[in-house]
């Protein structure tokens, strides 16, 4: 049975129809095919190349996979909302009260077809969106640079308009991974039932000084 | 655009909160008095007298004319830091940004130097530079120079008795370079 805030949207491709499926279950990731939409590249790795790492991530509670898949059931992008890491900061703000975007995927040929965007709106689209703070870390590492031939300083302008769309904005913080690269990046989007106290906790948090 | 992704807070290590924003005309007059406010000793070697309004008068229009861009560190309405990157639009120097900054007394120790060159980094690396370069007076930024060679600039040279203070001082120039990358390696 189909998750009860699941959200469909069929995108309409040169490539064929694309549908975009949030809070998909274990049971439905499992039903699509993976392999031949997520290929390793020689500078390239996606951060997510085994189906069996989108089952896990979905059958824990509250975590939104969403999913963008072909007619045929193949999966050409994917997004994550999940609880942080229990050894990142960010779980010292209080329980559960940060979520990440971890990986918003999108398979090299469906680029550039506004995917990322649906994906993104979808995975976001949560229940407890206004009482949470959505946080999301690029390291430009992990970015496919070389498939998409562009600088890392443009990618990163990329990002912050995909997720500029959503309502997130830029924070600064001196979470060391995020401070070792220039490009990489940090941004979030308050939730409007987010008290001043915790935003300022947040504050102190995003500069370890909590 | 990047450069409008301004204004920026900051929370230093003793919890102030720091607005780092994009220096303005408007900001002529807390800009002189940041530097008139700090001693002589921390500012004697300087290549213009930023005390002059004129001065900096002429720095906003060379922001504006694209031949530098600056930010100002703002904490309760003063003006507590200034740094820059000067740029060579023609030439055989267009690929380097050279970086300078000055942080009120009061405010050095917190990092908020460190957020400023961080910041600035950033900025450089927008405008597609390959190199940033900073210039420091031995003996006398010693704590600057310390605090760059962790922000991964390398000392690339010396120019020795270059910097002459009003006692007739000889002091070494040390020039330090960041290297910006546009992309990882493939080791």
């Amino acid at each position: 049975m189909a998750h009860k805030h699941q959200k469909r949207i069929v995108r309409v491709t040169e490539q064929g129809n694309l549908t975009v499926c949030s809070f998909c279950s274990p049971e439905e990731i499992s039903a699509l095919s993976f392999r031949e939409t997520f290929t390793k590249y020689a500078r390239y790795n996606p951060i997510i190349s085994e189906k069996e790492t989108l089952i896990r991530s979905a059958s824990k509670t509250g975590t939104n996979v969403t999913l963008a898949f072909t007619d045929s059931g193949k999966i050409a992008g994917f997004g994550i909302l999940e609880y942080p890491h229990p050894d990142e900061r960010w779980v010292r703000l209080g329980d559960r009260l940060m979520m990440e975007v971890s990986v918003i995927e999108v398979s090299r040929p469906w680029r550039s077809s506004g995917i990322a965007r649906d994906i993104l709106r979808l995975v976001t689209d949560h229940p407890l969106r206004e009482d949470r703070i959505f946080y999301m870390v690029g390291y430009s590492w992990t970015w496919d640079l070389d498939g998409t031939g562009i600088p890392p300083m443009t990618y990163r302008d990329m990002m912050i308009r995909l997720f500029s769309t959503c309502g997130f904005e830029i924070f600064q913080t001196n979470e060391p991974n995020i401070m070792m690269r220039p490009e990489n990046l940090f941004m979030a989007r308050i939730g409007s039932s987010i008290t001043d106290e915790i935003q300022k906790q947040f504050k102190l948090v995003r500069f370890n000084l909590d | 655009m990047p450069q409008d992704r301004y204004p920026k807070e900051v929370i230093l290590k003793d919890r102030k909160e720091i607005i780092l924003k994009k220096v303005e005309e408007e900001d002529l007059e807390s800009l002189v008095r940041l530097y008139q406010d700090t001693h002589l000793s921390f500012r004697w070697f300087l290549k213009e007298d930023p005390c002059n309004s004129d001065v900096i008068r002429k720095w906003i229009r060379n922001q504006e004319a694209g031949k530098s861009f600056a930010i100002l560190a703002i904490f309760e309405d003063r003006v507590v830091a200034h740094s820059a990157l000067l740029l060579r639009p023609y030439g055989g120097r267009r690929h380097v940004g050279r970086l300078r900054i000055m942080v009120a007394p009061d405010f050095t120790g917190k990092q908020l130097g460190t957020w400023m060159v961080f910041d600035l980094t950033k900025r450089a690396m927008e405008m597609g530079l390959e190199k940033i370069r900073a210039d420091f007076v031995v003996g006398v930024e010693d704590v600057a120079i310390r605090a760059f060679r962790r922000m991964d600039f390398i000392e690339e040279g010396r120019l020795r008795d270059y910097v002459q203070d009003e006692k007739g001082n000889y002091y070494d120039y040390q020039i330090m370079v960041k290297q910006l990358h546009k992309e990882w390696g493939d080791f």
